[in-house]
This record gives C-alpha cells, structure tokens and sequence, in this order.
C-alpha cells in the first residue's frame, strides 16, 4: 500500500513540474501576438541559437515541435481546423511539395523573401520557400578517380564504376529528389536506364547514411559515393580525427546536370493554411531567409545560402565554387513518387 | 418446540438451480440466536450453496430469507453481502495475507472509531486465546490459529448469524478436538445464531444444538441430535449419521424378526428392512445364534463381523479379550433399531 | 486502419518489394525467435540449477540490457562495426584481416536485436524454472536420465509454456521495432509502411501493408495467452523443496561464466561502452538533456501509473470482457510505425474537439493513452497474476465483512496484488523510457524525451551526440530493471 501511495505521489510532483514548465506554453498556444508555432522536420542544435535570436529581436515566442517531415504533415492533417501549426520547415523540397499536395500551405507574397531568394528555389505559387541549399553530389577516391570521371551524374552510372558505387538506399529522400531531377531533365526512360546503371555499379547493397558512404570510400569499398555536401563539409572540419583524415584523401566533386551544373535540394518552409498566428510566420520565414540567418545556418550546418548574393562563411566557402543546376525545386519535388517507383522497378533497395 | 424468540435468520423453500442441478430444493430452516445448527450431509449435496444463498452471495430462484426482521432474500430481490450483517467463515478461510492477524480481525469493523476498535479487537483476540499473536502475519500461524483468527474476523461485527463451512475439517486428532472447544465456546460467548457445515456426523452430533440433515438439495430432517440419531425419518438420514446394518426383516403379527433377534413393529405384517446401529449388537453369553466370520482390531474395539442365516451385520465389541471366530451369540438393543416398510 | 486499408487508392509499391519486405520481417522474426530460445533458456538453466563463479551476479545482471533501447544498442553496433569504422579501418592494416561480417545486414539486425530481447526469454525462463517442481526432475533422474537429459527431456517441456510467452515477446518487440531496423538498414514490413505513407502519401496502401503485421501480432498474443493458460496447472504441485544445483567442475565453471559473461558483454557492456567512448570527444548540452531526462522520467511515471490503473480495472472485469482485454493488448505487437499511423485517427478527433489543440494537457493525455495502448499487454499479464492470487472467497470474506465490491477492490484484491502491481509499472516505466514512435509524434510543444533527442540525432547522423541521450535512459531504466530481476529470485515459493 505504502509503495502504491509514494508512486502516486512521485507521479503527481512530476506531473505538476513538468505542467510548471509547460503550463505558460499551454496557456497561450491558441492565439496571441506573441508567438508563433513551429513544426520543423529540421533538428540541428545551431538552429536553437537562431529562435533565441529571432525572439529576442522580435519578442515573439517560438513553440516547437521537431519531428519527421511526414509525421509532422500527418499530425498537421489530424490536428484540422484547429491546427496550432504557423510554420512547416523541412531539409527536403519532397516534403513540402507534399504538404501543398495535401493542402496545408497557404501563399505568401513577401517581398523580402521574393528578393533574397532566387525564384527557382521557391514554390511558384508561393506555398513555400527555400532559404538554404544542399547539393546532392559525389565524394570520391582521389588515388583512383580523376575528378574529370566524375565531372556529370551520367558517369556515374557508366560502366566504368561498375561496382565501384556506394549509395544509401531509396529510403533517401535525397536520392528520391536526385533521380527527380533527371526524370524532369531526361524524361523517365532515360532516368530509369541511369537508375538501372547506377543499381549495376553498386559496391554494395545500399545501407547507411551519406557519412557511411564517404567512409566506405576511404575504407576503400568503392571509388565513389554519392552524398549531400554538408555531410563531406561537417567531416573534413569536425571533432572527430578519423574524419578528418578520410577527407584528406576523398575529395567533393560536382557533377553536372546536362552541362547546367549540381543537382540542389532545398531547406524551406511554408506557411499553414490555417496559421493561427499567420503575420508572426511570415516573419519567422522572412527572417531564416535573412543573410544572417543564412550566414549563421551556414557556418553551423555547412549547407550553402541560398541568395546568391550571401557569401558562405567558412568552411562552407572552400566548396561553395560550384554550379547549381537551375531547375525549379517545386519540378523534381513532384517527381519524388515517379523516382520511387522506378527504384522499385530497378531493385535500387 | 417452545419458541422464545422469533428466528434470527429464517430460511423458508429456498430454491437453487443451476443449469443441469437442483443444488437446493425447497430448504426451509430457522437459525435461532444462541443456538449451534449443525448441517450435516455428504459433499455435493448443496450445503456450500445453502451458505452462499444465506451469505448473501447468491441470489435464490425461488422462496425468500429473512434476517433480524428484514427480508434479505427474494427472487429477483438479494441483499448484498455487505448488507446482511451475517458472518461467513470459508472452509480456507481467506484470510488476507497482506494484514496482520489483529488487522483482520478488525477488517470489518470500519465503522467504530480507533479505541472502541481496538478493544473490541482484543477482546475477541483474548476470547479466542490469540493475543500473543496480534502482530503475526496470518502464514506463520498454525492451522488452529488460522481457524480461530477466521472465526473472531467473522464475530466482530457482531453478525446476528454467523455461517461456517467445515470448520474443522482441516484439523486432525488431538488439535481437532482442543480447537474445537476453544472456537465452540468462543461461539456460545457470542449468542448469534450458529450454522455449521460438515460430512462428520460424529462431530455434527457433538458440536449441534440442532441438527438439519441435507440430501442431494434437500433437508431430510431436523431436530435434536439424539432425536435425529435415534430416530431417523428415512434411511438415507439414519445413513447420514453413521453406520448402520441393514438387514430384512419380517413383520408378522406386530413383530418383525430378522437372523440377529425381534422387535415389535408397528406395521402391517409383510417384508421390511430393519436398520440396525452397529452399537445395537453386543456379543453375549445367550441369545441369537451367529457365527463370527471375522475380527479386526480398532483400536478403541474389535469390529466382528457376524453372519447368520447368510446375512451379515458389524458390530463394535468393547471388552478386554479378543472375540474367537466361530459360533457366538448375540444380543440386539431395541432402542437402536429402526423399521422402515419396503 | 482496417477501413483504411480496404478504401481503394493504392500507392506504386511493387508486390515483389512487398514480398520481399514481408520475406525479411519473417526472416528477421524466426531468426530472432530462434537466437534469443536458445540463448534465453542456457542462461536460464545455467543460473538457476547450477553453481559456478559469479552466478550469483549473473542470476540478476542478464536482465540488465532490457535497460537498453534497442535503437541504441544499433547505433553502438553500427557505428563500432562499421567498414569504414575505426575498429576495422585498424584492423586491417595493424591485423590483415577484415571481420568476417556486417552489422547493416539482416543477419546483423538479427544479432542486435537479440542482445536486445534475450532477457525476455531468460526471465520468463528462469521464473519457469525456479517455479519448477523438483519431482519431475528426480523422476527423470530415476528413469536413467543424467542431468543433461533431464533438462531437455523433463525441465524442457515443463517449461514450454514460458519459452512459448518469453518468444512471443522477442518476437512482438522485433516486429514493434522501428529504430534499431532502419538504422540497420534492414527492409522490414515497417519500411514499407513508411515508404507507402510518407513518400506516397497513401494512407490506404500503409494500412493494406500493415495489415500482415497486425495479422501477425493476433497470431502472437493468441500464442502467448494459450502458453499462459498452460501455466496454471504447472504449478499445481504444492510440494515445495529447495531446486537441486550442481556444482560445475572448473573448467565447465569456466565456460558457464563465459557464457554468461558474453550475454552480458554483447548486450549492456558493449555496445553501452563504445557509446560511451565515442560521446566522451563531444559534450553535450547538460541543461536540454536534464530537461528531456525530467520529461521522460515524468512520461514513464505517468505511463505506467495509468497503464496499470487501466490493466488492474481491465483484469478485475475481465471475467465479464475477456474480448476486451485480449484486444487491448494487440498494441503491443503493433509496429511503432504503424501504431504512430494508428493513434493520429483518435488524437485527430480530440484534437478537433478540444480549443487549443496541442496544448500541453492534451498532449500529454493523448501520449499516456498511446502508452496505455501500446504497452497494455506488458502490464496486463504480471496484473492478471497478480489479482489471481486474491481467491474469490477473499473477496467474498470482504463482502460478508460490511465491504462493498468497490471497498474489497481497495482494501484486499490491490493490496494483495501490490507486488505484481508494481512489477507491471516497472515494465511500463522502462518501456515508456525507450518509447519513440507515439512520443515522436503525439508530443506537445517545446517537448523532447531522451529517446526524441537520441533519434533526432542519429537521423542527422551525429552518433556521438546521440550516444549521450541513449546513455541516459539506460542509466535511469537500470535500476527498475536491477528491481524486477531480483524480485523473480525470490518468486520461489517457499523461499519468501
């Protein structure tokens, strides 16, 4: 009986502290000048120092919720009408796209973010925006890869890596938004023939993040892996010394699409339909569109910014040299389902 | 029967059933305050279900319950348990191993404030010689501890009929009987009205005011012990209560003759079957001309068993030398003979 | 689910993927079932009937990595096996040889996980084995059996119904699994539930794909409830003498304690140690680990009160709804994945309802009923034994003593039971601490756990900083564990 009565007990405190500190977010969440509420599929720590500094320049309060893009979409859809939910962010232009098909995004005329982010990497209509890009590219053996072999995504699937290619599986949204992109340049036959090759020159079955394959390439169990930028940029100026070496010896090359450059991703975020605090959103978005922020996303994330007109800080300069494919993000987001079933079709795992 | 006051709990055609068995079949019995009723009958013949129905536990199909004025039980009408102030002491007993034995006992009386409870509690505690063991956890007390803690949890709310089912069935020899007088005096100190259950008609015989003779869902009589014993209204009743020799006899002209010797009969003259107490025979000197077939030592007696014209009877011989097999000669006891017309 | 699984509209997954998805999960399955019997039972067996170094220790100490979120022991592994690891980028060079095998493959999984399960088994098994009646065994020891013998021939199959239940279990918890596989990069059903809803947004074809694994989870209660009927006559015995224990000769002592030792090794020391090791070069942020820690102590405690506050109130009427309890504890076979799909259609309907959605209570009170969903057979059956120890005629005693049912409920059947009572909240507790599906998505505002963290780390893949969070929760799930071992030691009846 005693012990029954003490957990009751312990229960009860706990309850009560944690309502302590969650009891001021309850209060206000459903209105309110204030705050604004965000759901983001984004979850880096660097991106706390830019609420705290978003907040203490505004005065609005961010909630959040961080989650999976399509967990975070389904919650959005169950909550309906009465959906807290002001700002859907996400580091894959897939989910967006996903979240406008399901009709949660409302359009947003900014002239700010309209002049800060170039018009291919926001949604035409204006449901959602990207303020940050990720090219999704090769890192290769430098002993036993000329950096010309690896200068177009075509050669990648060429018989001349066969069995030399490492790459996570279609589980990736990246890959899913890669082959996006060469269904909306190539048309789906021609992409199918490079998935089909791509699946032939696999070292290995898929497995792992894009980290596991940068150092499989170093472990020398292919010549080549396709990974996202950061991934490379995070390991040649991290903590961890191992890392550090494999990049002394595998390198980033930027293959091109057709001649017109890297294929690139976004991070963005739109505004809900239904955003109970729909001005404090858009501010909210306006601001991770801001060259600070940019800069500041940048120096933490290592993804590249996403006006032309901000300069990457370091480390990310080194490698923000390149050419960005200047496909629309919202074409090959639409073709994610199209990339899906044609990796199911060509056994790429 | 001079009825001093009205019965404590009045049982009138109750009836049972469950599907396929008839557990009761209009039971009628009163349960007077003060006084022991013993209910005596073989397993399965629906005593557990008559002390379910009364306990409240069970409702009845047909037929009604009254207790302390009140009706308890109707079709369609049961007073829980918790409303009928009547105790039940189960043949397990149920003691509640997370409490003491002084928490037990005083499990039922809520409702008295903290002094009056505790000394009621040990009160009942000393009545029934546990007060050195108030603070023991029911698992390490012996068998008639356990049994004695039972009884005093039942009696502390002062139940106007407390119910017992085998009471002493799970005790043997010497303890069985020293338990017995510890709880039965402890019982009488508590003028409620008393139902035991039991199958030992020896131990029914000792412990009962009354006596109520069960069958198969039926009460095949009641009475006094020694009127019970003596006179059984039926064979299955005599059967109850103990041993018995059944043997034919003949009635003719107001006598019936059996092998082992005559009584008189009130009867028409014809065949009938005279039901003899195995006590109702003793070896003797001169009269009825039997052989004894067989003797094993008892104990207490020999047990002989005689034949004669190709009946067989047994009997309990008493007496300090062992009987011979062979001729022998036997007398009967009228007094513990019973004729029953075929 | 059901509903929507049969309404039409189906995505473009390939029936040979999904042949392929269901091959693995099977696979995967039998392979974990197998590996975790085995193991279990040796364990078991060893501990409980003979003496060597260290059985003392062991006897407790096997339960402890039931303390480790699956997900973390596939990150430790994962990470420390990797190819290009540095364990094996070492290897190689300093050694000229590479292992021999791979960590993200199904067979990898397998090993995981069963580091990850074998205490299931080994609990069931040794509370079937010190409940055990020592005259079967002395009967098959008199029929010419050596002890060897005896175990497989007699204590074996006495002890059936328990492999039966501590298998089921395995095997519901590596279909449930949603961390561990996908991070091993293993093709379960579950990715396929995933694939079918987020990247096609098929709500229908994820339910149609899960319909196998609920399928699945029936099959497995169903197991696990008949083995825990056969239960009841097994200790029907009442004859109670200590369990003879031999002493091994030295060098099988050795061996015993080897065996033991890698049980403990592979599956706490480990993987819990190369964690510890690789998050030693980061440091994390103490504050926000502090506060999910107080979140999920808080989540579990609220969990496993609920949960067996809703078990005890399900066992008590389970006499009158015996369909009731056994659909309730479907949860738990339920993958997280898809229980996460599940529980959005009746949060949806209080969301809708209540001004404020998301606000904190209502958070709150929707993840405590996803726990009470989820974890209710885990509760419901050490509740069942343990109000099955109250006899009807205990309660009955209450009723002809002035209690009414409510009162008898209070006062005899909870405080009798409050044993297994508190062993079912602290196999709630420990399970809420671990939990990732329902808490990732159902969560309120400015609310992570230790698991969210651990996750939302190993996704961006930062294993060193989830390595830290994943530490947390074994440290605070260690010692309800180190508590529930102990107490089936003493479940011996007779040896209270």
């Amino acid at each position: 009986m005693k012990t029954i009565s003490i957990i009751a007990a312990c229960t009860g405190l706990f309850m009560l502290a944690a309502c302590g500190t969650g009891a001021s977010d309850g209060n206000d969440t459903a209105a309110g000048a204030g705050e604004v509420n965000l759901y983001t599929a984004r979850h880096y720590d660097s991106d706390q120092a830019l609420y705290d500094r978003f907040t203490a320049e505004t005065g609005i309060r961010i909630n959040l919720i961080e989650g999976r893009p399509d967990e975070l979409i389904a919650r959005i859809r169950s909550e309906g009408e009465r959906s807290p939910a002001d700002l859907f962010l996400a580091a894959d232009a897939g989910a967006l796209w996903r979240a406008q098909q399901a009709g949660l995004f409302q359009p947003v005329q900014s002239e700010a973010l309209n002049a800060a982010i170039p018009a291919n990497l926001r949604e035409p209509g204006g449901h959602w925006t990207g303020f940050m890009r990720r090219a999704r590219i090769v890192a290769y053996d430098s002993q036993r890869v000329q950096p010309e072999e690896v200068d177009s995504y075509e050669k990648l699937a060429s018989p001349r890596f066969r069995g030399k290619v490492c790459v996570r599986s279609s589980d990736s949204v990246y890959n899913l938004s890669l082959l996006g992109a060469l269904i909306e340049a190539w048309g789906e036959e021609r992409a199918e023939q490079w998935a089909r090759g791509i699946v032939a020159n696999m070292a290995r079955p898929p497995e792992g993040g894009d980290r596991d394959q940068i150092r499989a390439v170093a472990a020398g169990v292919c010549e080549v892996a396709i990974t996202n930028s950061y991934y490379y940029i995070r390991m040649a100026n991290g903590d961890d010394a191992g890392d550090r070496e494999i990049t002394q010896r595998v390198r980033l090359a930027f293959p091109s699409l057709d001649g017109q450059g890297a294929h690139v991703n976004i991070s963005g975020g739109g505004v809900l339909a239904r955003a109970p605090n729909r001005d404090n959103a858009v501010r909210l978005l306006e601001f991770f569109a801001s060259a600070d922020s940019q800069r500041h996303i940048s120096a933490n994330n290592n993804e590249f910014p996403a006006s032309p007109g901000v300069a990457a800080p370091e480390p990310v300069a080194a490698h923000a040299d390149f050419t960005a494919h200047p496909m629309s993000v919202a074409a090959f987001a639409a073709r994610q389902p199209q990339a899906q079933s044609i990796m199911s079709r060509v056994g790429w795992r | 029967m001079t009825v001093a006051l009205p019965p404590s709990v009045d049982i009138r055609g109750v009836t049972r059933a469950y599907p396929g068995t008839l557990a009761l079949d209009s039971v009628s019995l009163a349960l007077r305050s003060g006084r022991i009723t013993c209910l005596l009958g073989p397993s399965g013949c629906g005593k557990s279900s008559l002390l379910r129905v009364v306990a409240g536990l069970e409702p009845v199909d047909s037929g009604e319950i009254e207790g302390g004025g009140r009706r308890l039980s109707a079709p369609g009408f049961t007073v829980p348990p918790e409303g009928r102030n009547i105790g039940l002491v189960f043949q397990d007993l149920a003691l509640f191993p997370h409490l003491t034995v002084a928490q037990n006992v005083a499990f039922g009386l809520d409702r008295l404030d903290r002094p009056a409870r505790r000394a009621r509690v040990s009160e009942l505690l000393a009545r029934f010689k546990l007060a050195h063991r108030a603070d023991a956890w029911p698992h390490t007390l012996s068998g008639g501890e356990q049994q004695r803690v039972a009884i005093a949890r039942a009696l502390a709310r002062e139940p106007a009929a407390l119910l017992l089912d085998e009471p002493f069935s799970g005790l043997d020899g010497d303890l069985k009987a020293e338990v017995r007088q510890v709880v039965l005096s402890g019982l009488r100190a508590a003028r409620a009205a008393i139902l035991i259950v039991t199958h030992d008609p020896e131990e029914a015989m000792l412990v009962a005011d009354d006596l109520a003779l069960m069958s198969a869902g039926r009460l095949l009589q009641s009475g006094s012990p020694r009127d019970c014993y003596l006179n059984p209204s039926s064979l299955a009743a005599a059967r109850l209560l103990g041993p018995a020799n059944l043997v034919t006899a003949r009635v003719e002209a107001g006598i019936a003759h059996s092998p082992f010797g005559a009584v008189t009969a009130d009867m028409p003259d014809g065949p009938a079957t005279m039901m003899i107490r195995p006590e109702g025979l003793r070896l003797a000197a001169q009269g009825a001309a039997v052989a004894v077939a067989d003797v094993h030592f008892g104990g207490a007696f020999h047990e002989v068993t005689v034949e004669a014209e190709g009946v067989t009877a047994i009997l309990r011989h008493t007496g300090p030398h062992v009987p011979a097999t062979g001729p022998a000669h036997l007398v009967m006891d009228p007094d513990r003979v019973r004729l029953f017309p075929h | 689910m059901v509903w929507a699984a049969l309404s039409g509209e189906t995505a473009d997954i390939a029936a040979r993927d999904i042949a392929r998805y269901a091959a693995t999960s099977a696979v995967l399955a039998l392979l974990v079932g197998t590996i975790t019997a085995i193991l279990g039972s040796i364990a078991a067996w060893l501990v409980v009937m003979h003496r060597f170094p260290g059985r003392d220790l062991f006897a407790w100490a096997l339960a402890l990595p039931l303390a480790a979120p699956a997900f973390a022991l596939a990150y430790a592994y994962g990470d420390l096996f990797d190819v290009a690891g540095d364990l094996r980028m070492w290897m190689r060079p300093a050694l000229g040889f590479d292992l021999p095998f791979e960590m993200r493959t199904l067979s990898g999984a397998a090993f995981v996980l069963s580091c990850a399960f074998y205490p299931y088994v080994y609990l069931a098994m040794r509370a079937a084995f010190l409940n055990q009646s020592v005259t079967a065994l002395e009967a098959a020891r008199t029929l010419g059996c050596t002890q060897r013998r005896a175990f497989v021939r007699a204590a074996m199959p006495l002890a059936r119904p328990a492999l039966a239940a501590g298998v089921a279990l395995a095997v519901m918890e590596t279909l449930a699994d949603y961390g561990a596989v996908q991070f091993l990069a293993v093709q379960t059903l579950t990715t396929g539930v995933v694939r079918a809803w987020s990247v096609y947004a098929s709500t229908a074809s994820a339910a149609q794909l899960a319909l196998p694994l609920l399928g699945a989870a029936v099959l497995l209660m169903w197991i696990e409830r008949a083995a825990r009927r056969g239960r009841a006559y097994e200790s029907a015995g009442s004859k109670w003498r200590p369990l003879p224990v031999t002493p091994l000769p030295a060098a099988k002592a050795a061996l015993a304690c080897l065996f033991c030792f890698s049980l403990l090794f592979f599956g706490l020391l480990l993987p819990c140690g190369w964690l510890l090791w690789s998050s030693l070069a980061v440091s994390p942020d103490w504050i926000r680990l502090a506060d999910a820690a107080g979140h999920s102590v808080s989540l579990a405690l609220a969990g496993a009160v609920v949960t067996v506050a809703l078990a005890t109130a399900l066992a008590l009427g389970a006499a009158r709804l015996p369909l009731a309890a056994r659909l309730v504890s479907l949860g738990y076979a339920t993958p997280g994945a898809v229980m996460a799909i599940g529980l959005l259609a009746p949060a949806a309907i209080i969301w809708r309802m209540t001004p404020g959605a998301s606000g904190f209570a209502v958070g709150i009170g929707l993840l405590v009923y996803a726990y009470a969903a989820r974890l209710m057979a885990a509760a419901l059956e050490p509740v069942d034994a343990g109000l099955s120890k109250v006899t009807v005629r205990m309660a009955w005693a209450s009723r002809t003593l002035g209690r009414g049912p409510a009162a008898t409920a209070w006062k005899v059947q909870l405080p009798v039971a409050r044993g297994t009572l508190l062993t079912a909240g602290l196999v709630v507790f420990i399970d809420v601490l671990k939990e990732l599906p329902a808490t990732l998505i159902l969560r309120p505002f400015n609310f992570d756990t230790l698991a969210v963290i651990a996750s939302n780390y190993a996704l961006d893949e930062r294993l060193p900083q989830a390595g830290w969070p994943s530490l947390l929760i074994v440290f605070l799930a260690l010692p309800a564990v180190v508590w529930l071992s102990r107490k089936i030691a003493m479940s011996r009846p007779g040896t209270a």
